[in-house]
């Protein structure tokens, strides 16, 4: 061969190489993705991992895509979704056979298991615990447009800060703030603190949470009484509501004992970052409040 | 006339699978000063540690003064029995501590502290002992000459009526083994003590004992006194070792005399059975 | 010095111990997120409307209890099963009995029956009478306890338990977790004053029978041979003495989860202050216990308030510091056993 035909040769051997290494790199993140967030509504196939983003998606009616959930996600029967994991350590294999499009995970999942899913070319978004109503709205949206419903979801967010603004407004009247404690856990004893969405209920119906300037949650009982909060609410799916009810109302003198506004709350409702589930608590919290202000 | 002080019948005990003694019979007289002999591993320790409990009797009797002892509680005992073993265990206590131990079986059950009565006798015997001097040392600290004395100390606070020692002067220098020896001696004649040890040195053996009990293979094979047990066939069918027996010049006791290596005409084996004769 | 001296000198010594209990138990009643002063309390239990009276029966005096009861019995049960032993390494959760209890508790959350109104304490002591009974069962051969053999066991038993825990903690939920772990970590947090009390009179109890057995533990420094010579029935005693402190660490485990390195150290240190003779080494152990665990308990509260940490850690550290130090001091050390 000539000269000519051995460069030829090896050019071509050399644009083949390229190619490979491009496309093989291409298959870590691209494939798959669609071609910019813009693009909502292109996803069809979505595993969630997240029971909140589960239960958001039903709210929008857009239960068809679904394909895949944790084994903490509440979804009907007849939808035939397929458990693929927990809401921390999602089943890699099932969520590939299922070959989705997009896989909703919590913020819980190990950095890993996400790199994991992307090299098998997956679209992974991560919906983090949102730290306040706000947060929780946009990406409420955020869903929304992922799962072509957008415009649904910007009303139900828009009727939900109407509901909020208005309890505000009420609240205002008022002219003082009773002392708020939210308890969500019991051994420790766990409060709710500013940053997270929960902190919003409080102040959303007008009151201060008693535990506004910590930046951890475990709290000794006798700080929680040497605060005298007038109201105290056990947010707990049914195990310790009722024995640490008792244990507070103990301190008689403490006002939240004395006046009998020791409430229940259920963590079903109260813990998942929904809109939904955010404004039946918030209602729920609203009502104790007023009954409670009545004596 | 002798009095059957300790009186063993038919005794068997052993190690489940290994080695045991069968149907051993053994009487000593009251104010005995006796010693067991024989080559390691002959059944000395076994039958030692049948007399003081250690091993469970399969079979047969041990009475010590008409009191069969296994009819006893620990207690009871060791009101009765004393023994000093061949490596004493030390622990963090005071040599006075240590001696005053002897007196814990005479206290009554819920009683924790000694009395005068009970000073005095631990303070007698640490005298006796030499040991007055380091009664505020630990045990872990002294030398194991020391630590052998406190231990017969010990023993001998019990104020038993029986002493049984396990090779008290084994690993001992020619000063504490003189020592024990004499003082032990001394106490056998002066107070009455009946005394039980192994000894593996034979002059010891011969110089001290009244009486030798010879084992082989789990056997007692000659009983007696030492003129009677120390001979050279003796020796060499329990031990498989040519020796000499003199009198000794002022004693007139026997004292062996070990060959050197070719001086008999018969060679010492190294076979573990010694000879059949 | 004389014997006489000698008793005069620890006789103090003990005396002083019970003023320095004293002295700790005020203090942590006085100190908190609410601060009292001492010279108040009497007026504030006298006015049984007041918020701090409330903080200090519901609060303060149970926990103070308890650090008492639990301190010194751990203390007391560390000195026993180290003059059984023989081991200077040896406390009361070397047989595996807190590995048992952990596993029950887990048990517990995992599966669900702890809500079912069970208390979770009930469930740690079962778990550690598991234990113990699997410990006592393998240990007896020929009728005779192997003391050498116990440890080994206990050891295997504690490795295992920890691997079940974790086994059990993958597959559960956060909230599980959470509540697993804080457990493991130590809490005096127990508000129901029946089980304070019992637990303090349990331990007092405890503290009574374990005079009883002065002179075998004496004897028992010898050896066990030494000691079967002496007249002491070793296999008995060590079986009762080991039943007796089972018994009491499942307790404390039981209402205050995992506490440890109080009954490792603080032995060490008894002994080292007192000597080794049981007749004051074991009220000794038992009072420095009761206000090690007060002041564990009280700087849990303090150091990073208002938040509280687990008394596990405080113990856990202050005892490894502790620890450390005494094995680097030579003089120290000759006395450890």
């Amino acid at each position: 061969m000539g000269t000519t035909a051995r460069l030829i040769q090896k050019a071509g051997l050399f644009l083949v190489t390229a190619v490979f290494i491009v496309c093989f790199s291409g298959c870590g993140g691209s494939a798959g993705q669609p071609a910019s967030p813009a693009d909502a509504g292109i996803y069809s196939k979505v595993v969630s991992l997240t029971p909140s983003v589960t239960r958001s998606i039903y709210q929008l009616g857009a239960q068809d895509i679904l394909t895949g959930c944790s084994s903490y996600c509440e979804v009907s029967e007849l939808d035939s979704i397929t458990v693929s994991g927990s809401v921390i350590g999602p089943d890699i294999e099932k969520i590939v056979s299922l070959k989705p499009d997009l896989v909703i995970l919590s913020d819980f999942v190990s950095e890993n298991d996400v790199e994991t899913l992307e090299k098998f070319g997956l679209k992974v978004e991560i919906f983090r615990s949102p730290g306040s109503f706000e947060e929780l709205c946009s990406e409420f949206i955020r869903l929304g447009k992922m799962v072509g419903r957008g415009k649904e979801a910007e009303l139900i967010v828009e009727e939900s800060r109407e509901e909020v603004r208005f309890l505000q407004e009420k609240s205002k009247e008022e002219d003082s703030k009773p002392g708020i404690f939210m308890q969500i856990g019991a051994s420790p004893v766990f409060s709710v603190i500013p940053g997270t969405f929960m902190d919003d209920y409080i102040t959303f119906t007008g009151a201060k949470n008693i535990a506004a300037e910590l930046t951890n949650g475990i709290v000794g009982r006798e700080y929680v009484v040497s605060k005298n909060p007038d109201f105290i609410f056990i947010v707990t799916m049914g195990d310790f509501g009722d024995s640490e009810k008792v244990q507070w109302s103990r301190f008689t003198r403490m006002n939240a004992a004395r006046e009998n506004n020791i409430h229940i709350i259920d963590a079903r409702i109260a813990c998942e970052p929904t809109p939904g589930n955010f404004m039946k608590t918030l209602r729920i919290m609203a009502g104790y409040l007023e009954n409670g202000k009545k004596e | 006339m002798r009095d059957n002080f300790l009186e063993i019948k038919g005794l068997s005990c052993g190690y489940p699978g290994g080695f045991s003694l069968k149907s051993l019979n053994l009487t000593l007289p009251r104010g005995a000063f006796a010693g067991i002999i024989g080559r390691n591993g002959s059944g000395k320790s076994t039958l030692f540690k049948s007399i003081t409990g250690d091993i469970r009797l399969t079979g047969g009797s041990v009475v010590l003064d008409s009191a069969a002892l296994t009819g006893l509680t620990l207690k009871e005992k060791a009101r009765r029995i004393a023994t000093v073993t061949q490596f004493v265990e030390t622990g963090p206590v005071t040599v006075r501590e240590y001696v005053l131990m002897g007196r814990i079986p005479w206290l009554d059950s819920f009683s924790y502290s000694y009395s005068a009565a009970d000073t005095e006798i631990a303070e007698k015997y640490m005298a006796l002992t030499g040991l007055t001097e380091l009664s505020e040392s630990l045990v872990t600290g002294i030398s194991g000459g020391e630590l052998q004395l406190t231990a017969i100390a010990s023993a001998l606070t019990q104020g038993p009526s029986l002493l049984l020692l396990d090779e008290p002067t084994a690993h001992l220098d020619i000063h504490y083994q003189a020592m024990i020896m004499d003082m032990l001696y001394r106490l056998n004649r002066e107070e009455g003590l009946t005394v039980l040890m192994i000894i593996h040195d034979l002059n010891l053996a011969g110089g001290y004992c009244d009486h030798l009990i010879m084992m082989n293979n789990g056997e007692i094979s000659v009983e007696g006194t030492p003129d009677e047990v120390l001979t050279p066939e003796n020796i060499r069918s329990a031990f498989g070792a040519d020796v000499l027996i003199i009198s000794h010049p002022i004693t007139g006791k026997p004292v062996i005399i070990s060959n050197l290596p070719g001086v008999s005409g018969k060679q010492a084996t190294n076979d573990s059975k010694p000879d059949a004769e | 010095m004389s014997s006489k001296g000698r008793g005069l000198k620890y006789g103090l010594m003990l005396l002083s111990s019970v003023f320095l209990l004293l002295l700790s138990f005020l203090c942590s009643l006085a100190i908190g997120e609410v601060p009292f002063r001492l010279v108040d309390v009497p007026s504030i239990l006298s006015d049984t409307a007041s918020m701090e009276y409330g903080i200090l029966t519901h609060i303060r005096i149970p926990r103070t209890v308890l650090a008492l009861a639990i301190g010194g019995s751990l203390s007391l049960c560390g000195v026993i099963l180290q003059g059984i032993y023989r081991n200077p390494l040896v406390e009361p959760y070397t047989l595996g009995i807190s590995g048992g209890a952990a596993v029950g508790v887990t048990l517990a959350i995992v599966t669900g029956l702890a809500i079912k109104g069970i208390p979770l304490s009930i469930f740690g002591f079962a778990g550690a009478l598991v234990t113990v009974f699997i410990v006592y069962a393998l240990s007896i051969r020929n009728n005779r306890m192997s003391t050498g053999k116990m440890v080994l066991i206990g050891v295997m038993i504690s490795f295992i338990s920890s691997s079940v825990v974790m086994l059990l903690m993958s597959m559960t939920n956060a909230e599980q977790l959470h509540g697993i772990i804080y457990w493991t970590m130590g809490s005096l947090n127990e508000t129901d004053n029946a089980v304070v009390l019992t637990l303090l009179g349990v331990s007092l109890l405890m503290l009574a029978s374990t005079l009883l057995f002065i002179v075998p533990l004496n004897a028992m420094r010898l050896g066990e041979s030494k000691a079967r010579h002496l007249g002491i029935n070793t296999n008995t005693i060590i079986r009762i003495l080991f039943v007796i402190t089972s018994l009491m660490t499942g307790s404390c485990i039981a209402v205050a989860g995992i506490i440890g390195f109080v009954g490792l150290i603080i032995p060490h240190i008894s002994r080292m202050l007192t000597g080794t003779d049981y007749r004051v080494l074991l009220p000794a152990a038992f009072l420095n216990g009761a206000i090690f665990l007060i002041w564990c308990d009280i700087l849990a509260r303090i150091v990073i308030s208002p938040n509280e940490l687990p008394i596990g850690v405080i113990t856990g550290i202050f005892g490894g510091i502790a620890f450390i130090f005494i094995l680097s001091s030579r003089r120290l050390k000759s006395r450890l056993l």
